[in-house]
């Protein structure tokens, strides 16, 4: 009985010491769906992957990438609210840009729109304020991913530097018309995100 | 009787009452599960995706009705003035009638375009209303004579709308 109760709080320590690196890890914890700053919806044949970006995901993920990021970097990037939002269908192993396309004049038509209009049907409602794109970019795949990416940033209001209350992102995706998607990320929330 | 005896038959009656509770639990829920009415049409407009796809469309919608009207006032202010120039009149008559087209096309379009998206996200929301309050089956009135009569014991139209509007709100 003994040896099974030390097995037990050794598997729980364990366990613990392996949730503590990830709480550590910025990306992985906002990653991780259960902490609410990551959702994926399916809307007709689209599956869109909304995801809510603290300075330190962002550097993380720059440092992936190969990027050192200077010292000015992270306070360039606070007192706003990022978010990635990613797109693909499923099952389609092309761009989804290029899904059930007809000609090359369609295709471009739905380029320009994410290059240049999609921001305009994106809002953010901040606590009771409502928020507009103020930093707005298309990473364009061109076809080398069966997916696309937008970089969104609302400037918080009030000089605030992180965000502190309800969060509620929302897209109307005027090319695949499936309806306005939205995300709601609780105060609570932002408030468990630990500061790293 | 021996001990043996009556543990079986202590057994036997347990198993008994446990099959009986089973059958009267099963019957009851399956008699609990109800039919619900919804007033399609009061749920189509109450839905918060509508009023907003709405609300975006009315933007274009108001410019390119502008755009008509503008060429509308122009078309007569210019048939009242003497001498007016025919061939003229007959380019803004062009003008005005393509701009009305274009309007009533684009709203048409927009129309028909809200009503697909919206009924795309409200089905399947209908089937898990339904799912979670254990229905057998949601009709659907829209006034058109399918539903004559229904008390409001049978009415989730308001039941449905909160519960559609809130999944929307939480992105759903």
């Amino acid at each position: 009985m003994k040896k099974a109760i030390n097995a037990l709080l050794a598997v729980c320590l364990l366990a613990g010491c392996g949730n503590g690196d990830a709480l550590k890890d910025p990306v992985a914890y906002a990653e991780n769906m259960d902490h609410g700053l990551r959702k994926q919806v399916n809307r007709g044949p689209l599956q869109y992957v909304l995801q809510y970006k603290t300075p330190a995901y962002i550097l993380d993920m720059e440092r992936a990438g190969g990027l050192e990021p200077d010292s000015g970097r992270l306070a360039a990037l606070k007192g706003m609210i990022w978010f990635n939002v990613s797109f693909s269908v499923p099952g389609f192993p092309q761009s989804p840009l290029r899904y059930q396309v007809s000609d090359v004049g369609m295709y471009n038509d739905r380029l320009n729109y994410y290059l240049n209009e999609a921001g305009r049907d994106m809002r953010l409602l901040y606590g009771k304020d409502t928020l507009y794109p103020a930093s707005y970019w298309f990473e364009h795949g061109q076809n080398l991913a069966a997916h696309e990416t937008i970089v969104v940033g609302f400037r918080l209001p009030d000089g605030e530097e992180e965000p502190e209350r309800d969060i509620q992102f929302s897209f109307y995706d005027r090319v695949f018309k499936n309806g306005i998607i939205k995300m709601q990320i609780r105060a609570t929330d932002l408030e468990h995100i630990p500061s790293i | 009787m021996t001990n043996r005896q009556a543990i079986r038959i202590a057994l036997f009656a347990l198993l008994v009452s446990l099959a009986t509770g089973a059958l009267v639990w099963g019957l009851s829920y399956r008699d609990s599960k109800k039919i619900a009415v919804v007033d399609a049409i009061k749920l189509f407009n109450s839905y918060k995706m509508k009023k907003e796809l709405e609300s975006t469309a009315a933007g274009e919608l108001q410019a390119l009705g502008k755009r008509a009207d503008s060429l509308k006032a122009e078309l007569e202010m210019r048939s009242k003035m003497s001498g007016a120039d025919g061939a003229e009149l007959n380019r803004i008559y062009n003008q005005f009638q393509q701009a009305r087209g274009a309007f009533e096309q684009a709203y048409e379009e927009s129309n028909r375009s809200i009503n697909e998206q919206v009924w795309k996200r409200l089905n399947p929301e209908i089937d898990a209303y339904g799912k979670e309050q254990h229905l057998r089956l949601i009709i659907g009135a829209n006034g058109m004579g399918s539903v004559l009569y229904n008390d409001a014991f049978y009415d989730h139209t308001q039941l449905l709308t909160d519960f559609v509007n809130k999944r929307y709100e939480k992105g759903n």
